[in-house]
């Protein structure tokens, strides 16, 4: 053939070579599922991309950014302290999953999902998804407020989920703290990493979400 | 030249593109969600793929199965590989390169931004 013309590989044969190649280094034993974890980290990124855009036309003035960060345990309850996420006093609300209402009473937990707002920033936050003005300084509409932003994002990222091809999920009722829960918060058993979501509006990070995920994903594929 | 993308998360495909052309990237990126696909556009367009970003856990065959075979295929021996995964193990790594010792890069999810165009822009033509 003379150089430079092009032919079309053969792709049984380049089939071929792959397979005899796995089977020569056992290449199949490196699959896990570290990239469906990710994968579900991005849903809930595209998911809190979603709710903003569509109730406000607002977008993040840059990508979220997302890292994999060690959980701390504090008596098997995931430690949280939320002013380690903004240097102000802050709101969080978590939300469980579970692939049953008999799984949420028993706290068998597939996925934790918590959001974090500075306190005095959640009126704006909830003015821009077009709620209603709530003060600040009353800890009950602060709970509250940050509960209904975790409950949209929850209920979102559950139709992300189902995009993904993974069964309905029961979800919890939403609990609320300022600055610490003082027990910890109870995540899924036997998990040693959360991935954390930081947005920014103007380039100041202005929202924190954590996702805590059960490590056997496959299993509640459909 | 074209950026060949194969990942079989619709999400992560669709944040690599937005990343690329948010960053000037012009190339064509071709688009595959597994192996087979993947092998389909580089038994076509091998000569017009710059540089591949290759998603580790696929179904069927995997990232590391794919490229273990193109390693073995000189019209695509030498095409610069980026390997993506969410694993970032020692022991990964350690099989990623014993497979392709000429790895143009090993990124571990969730990876900086500036890092992957980093390592895809050396190999834009």
């Amino acid at each position: 053939m003379p150089e430079g013309k092009f032919h079309r590989l053969d792709v049984r044969r380049m089939r071929e070579i792959i397979q005899q190649e796995s089977a020569k280094l056992n290449l199949r034993s490196f699959v896990n599922d570290s990239e469906n974890i990710f994968t579900l980290a991005l849903a809930l990124s595209a998911a809190v991309k979603k709710i903003f855009y569509e109730k406000s036309e607002m977008t993040f003035s840059s990508e979220p950014s997302l890292e994999k960060k060690p959980i701390v345990l504090y008596f098997n309850e995931m430690r949280v302290d939320a002013m380690e996420k903004f240097n102000s006093t802050t709101v969080f609300s978590v939300i469980d999953f579970a692939a049953t209402e008999e799984g949420l009473e028993n706290h068998k937990y597939l996925i934790t999902i918590i959001v974090y707002l500075e306190k005095d920033f959640l009126p704006e936050f909830l003015r821009l998804l077009q709620y209603p003005y709530i003060d600040s300084d009353d800890e009950i509409e602060v709970k509250d407020g940050c509960g209904t932003l975790v409950n949209l994002i929850a209920g979102q990222y559950k139709r992300e989920m189902a995009n993904l091809g993974y069964k309905d999920v029961m979800m919890s009722p939403f609990e609320s703290y300022i600055n610490t829960a003082m027990d910890g918060v109870l995540i899924p058993k036997g998990v040693t990493e959360k991935y954390a979501i930081n947005f920014e509006i103007d380039g100041v990070k202005r929202l924190a979400v954590e996702m805590v995920t059960q490590a056997k994903l496959s299993k509640w594929k459909v | 030249m074209k950026i060949l993308l194969v990942d079989d998360s619709l999400l992560d495909r669709k944040l690599l593109i937005r990343v690329l052309m948010k960053s000037g990237i012009m190339q064509e990126i071709l688009q595959a969600e597994n192996g087979e696909q993947a092998m389909e556009l580089l038994a076509n367009n091998y000569k017009d793929i710059c540089v591949v970003l290759l998603d580790w856990q696929m179904p069927k065959i995997t990232g590391i199965e794919l490229m273990a075979g193109m390693v073995k295929i000189p019209e695509l021996s030498a095409l610069p590989v980026i390997l993506c995964t969410a694993s970032g193990s020692d022991e990964n790594k350690r099989v990623a390169y014993q497979v392709n010792p000429n790895l143009a890069g090993y990124l571990v999810k969730p990876y900086k931004l500036e890092e992957l165009l980093a390592m895809i822009k050396p190999f834009l033509r």
